[in-house]
């Protein structure tokens, strides 16, 4: 069952992926996190588990893993509002500058990837049912 | 039906399952910053090895490379990995069908073909 369970850990890092992107986007009005700090869009990075010379050297494919979760490096959006509870002295809010158009892009991404490894899940069930049916009596 | 013959479909259902995790590993990779694409190719020498003899096809292991980059655009392609995969799958499933019609044609042998 190796290929279903390569394309099961892609699943999996395909969904955590798509949750921090709903986090970013949920989080694109607030001014200050719970330790004062402003927020700061994530970004998942994942990469193969077992690189190209582990391929070559025999090793089995691994499928996907997360390498991390890593703040993206970015502007603030300062925006003048000085009845607000976190403005500063000069009367800024400090808002995180989140691309909308960048996460709504990579929610489109991660939705086919995910798509595309179910599928990919699918096509193996049929290669093992096809397989369970030798020397079937006919 | 020659031995040689049920043993060539033996390593090729092999082949053929060492490159669908290939191609799944790139499917889950389908997101990964820098990952290349890798491929197994298992067929050339699978068709030299059948020449030389049943101990050349047991020595047969399936090659694992890079994909050759493409010359427009650096991307992989989800849908060409898929098509792969499916391809893969009904090249499967006909050695299989194969396997099984010989199995069939041993059946029928010892049961004096009735």
């Amino acid at each position: 069952m190796q290929a279903t369970e390569i394309s099961r850990s892609a699943l999996d890092v395909e969904w955590q992926r798509l949750q921090v992107v709903a986090g970013n986007l949920a989080n694109i009005n607030t001014s200050r996190t719970a330790s004062g700090e402003p927020f700061r869009p994530l970004r998942l990075v994942s990469g193969p588990r077992t690189g190209f010379a582990g391929l070559v050297a025999g090793g089995l494919p691994g499928g996907v893993t997360v390498r991390g979760v890593e703040t993206v490096q970015g502007n603030a959006r300062r925006v003048y509002e000085p009845a607000h509870p976190h403005a500063d002295t000069e009367g800024f809010v400090t808002y995180p500058a989140i691309d909308h158009a960048g996460e709504m892009t990579l929610l489109i991404r991660t939705a086919r990837a995910y798509e595309a490894n179910l599928t990919a899940i699918n096509i193996a069930h049929q290669m093992y049912a096809r397989a369970m049916q030798l020397g079937h009596q006919s | 039906m020659e031995p040689p013959s049920s043993l060539v479909i033996h390593r090729a259902l092999d082949g053929l399952s060492a490159r669908y995790a290939a191609l799944a590993e790139n499917i889950a990779n389908a997101n990964s910053p820098g990952y290349r694409p890798v491929r197994v190719t298992f067929e050339e020498s699978l068709r030299a090895a059948a020449r030389e003899g049943p101990d050349a096809v047991r020595a047969v292991t399936p090659r694992i490379e890079h994909q050759p980059v493409p010359a427009f655009g650096s991307e992989m392609r989800l849908d060409l990995e898929l098509a792969s995969a499916a391809e893969t799958a009904n090249r499967y499933a006909a050695l299989i069908e194969l396997l099984g019609r010989q199995m069939q044609i041993s059946r029928t042998v010892i049961r004096g073909g009735q």
